[in-house]
């Protein structure tokens, strides 16, 4: 299957992480554990991770780390009493899982 | 040294006053405003940009003003399960601490388009002393929280509006018995019943310059959109991704509805023009229950909420294009 994502690991600092023209040009999403998604073969998005110093990661690696976060939220629902479960959108974190 | 004319072959012009029709890329100078001017042509799509995150990561909490002067107040951390009664005041670049909630909580809402200098929070929910759905309300003075009277029927998960600590809307919602469609008035010294929103609903938002006219978006379960006008709410055109758990900013005529939840929606932004929402581009992070402020349907600050982990990110929801002025640092 063709690669239609990137991946990078690189933490959000703020103004300036990612600016209008970028946002305008780039798909971007956000995951756990400062993993980014952006369109694979994409000029601009490669600058942008060029310029954030993004750390580039495979599918699979990038899925590890999320692994981790989710687990972790997972976890954290699962230790809270049964009254704090209770709201409709306190359903336990369900699995990311990364297009290829 | 570069100068203008060097590179563009001509000076920059002069005016009193901004020209009726610049062309796309002209520099001029205002005179009179002593202000050096472009005009970017015209404005591209709304989009979302990271702005400095808060300095406290919460879900659940309230917010009000503009993209350059904002409150982020109360909210909820975990684990463990700690509701927050911080408040953090933003200046267009970052966010510091100021005065905290006499009573810490979560899943309030406030009086969504007043200015830091002057607000209410109403309602919420609580684990002091035990899980408990509050109807305290505070004002804000621009530096300290004072409480306020109570709010008739005590709930959380409730939708704001209003624009000042004399003025605000409060409806929805999940009382002790269930959800809620009750509506209450604030005209700054006691809150009144008025009409019902028509069904009982609750993880909602609102949107709103007053207490007479206002916007309820985004709830749980119908996500109906219902206009308020002061006497009566009527339904309107519904979002085209229904969700719940969302940040909502702006009026009842141009709002943003942000995020949301099940989780195939955390990112999902729409806006709203008085007669229909239109999709519009994704949050960076996708989140629900997030805080928001904001003036109109191209113009909104998200922060805060879950992603899931809590989560501390601001953006801004921006347009860019006209005619802007030029500043050098």
């Amino acid at each position: 299957m063709a690669k239609t994502k990137e991946y990078c690991v690189v933490e959000n600092w703020g103004k300036g992480f990612i600016e209008y023209e970028e946002s305008s040009r780039i798909k971007f999403c956000g995951l756990p554990g400062n993993v980014w998604q952006v369109p694979a073969h994409n000029k601009d998005a490669n600058l942008w991770i060029h310029k954030v110093l993004g750390v580039s990661k495979t599918r699979n690696e990038a899925q590890a780390i999320v692994n981790v976060e989710v687990t972790a939220a997972q976890n954290s629902w699962d230790a809270l009493s049964d009254e704090e479960k209770t709201p409709v959108d306190k359903a336990r974190p369900v699995d990311i899982i990364l297009e290829e | 040294m570069t100068t203008y004319k060097g590179t563009h072959g001509t000076k920059v012009q002069n005016f009193s006053s901004d020209p009726g029709n610049p062309l796309v890329g002209q520099v001029w100078y205002n005179t009179t405003s002593d202000t050096l001017k472009i005009n970017l042509g015209p404005p591209g799509p709304a989009t979302w940009v990271t702005q400095n995150s808060l300095n406290t990561a919460r879900m659940g909490l309230a917010g009000a003003g503009t993209v350059s002067a904002s409150l982020a107040i109360g909210g909820l951390t975990e684990p463990p399960q700690v509701f927050r009664a911080e408040t953090e005041s933003y200046n267009g670049t970052s966010w510091t601490e100021v005065g905290d909630l006499n009573k810490a909580r979560a899943k309030l809402a406030s009086s969504s388009y007043s200015p830091v200098t002057s607000s209410i929070v109403f309602a919420g929910d609580t684990n002091s002393p035990s899980p408990a759905r509050l109807n305290n309300s505070e004002t804000w003075n621009g530096s300290a929280w004072t409480n306020a009277p109570t709010i008739n029927t005590a709930r959380a998960e409730v939708g704001g509006a209003g624009n000042s600590a004399t003025n605000a809307l409060l409806f929805g919602g999940e009382s002790p018995g269930g959800f809620v469609g009750n509506t209450e008035i604030w005209n700054g010294s006691s809150w009144a019943e008025t009409t019902d929103i028509p069904q009982g609903q609750a993880f909602g938002t609102g949107a709103g310059a007053s207490s007479t006219a206002a916007l309820s978006f985004a709830a749980y379960p119908t996500g109906y959109t219902y206009s308020w006008n002061g006497s009566n709410w009527t339904e309107v055109n519904a979002m085209t991704v229904t969700r719940y758990s969302s940040g909502g900013s702006g009026t009842n005529t141009s709002a943003v509805v942000i995020g949301g939840y099940p989780g195939d929606y955390l990112g999902k932004t729409e806006t709203w023009n008085g007669t229909n929402w239109t999709a519009a581009n994704d949050l960076n992070t996708p989140r629900y229950k997030t805080g928001a402020g904001g003036v109109s349907n191209t113009s909104s600050l998200a922060f805060g909420g879950f992603e899931p982990g809590i989560s501390a990110a601001t953006e801004e929801f921006k347009q860019v294009g006209g005619v802007v002025t030029i500043t050098t640092s």
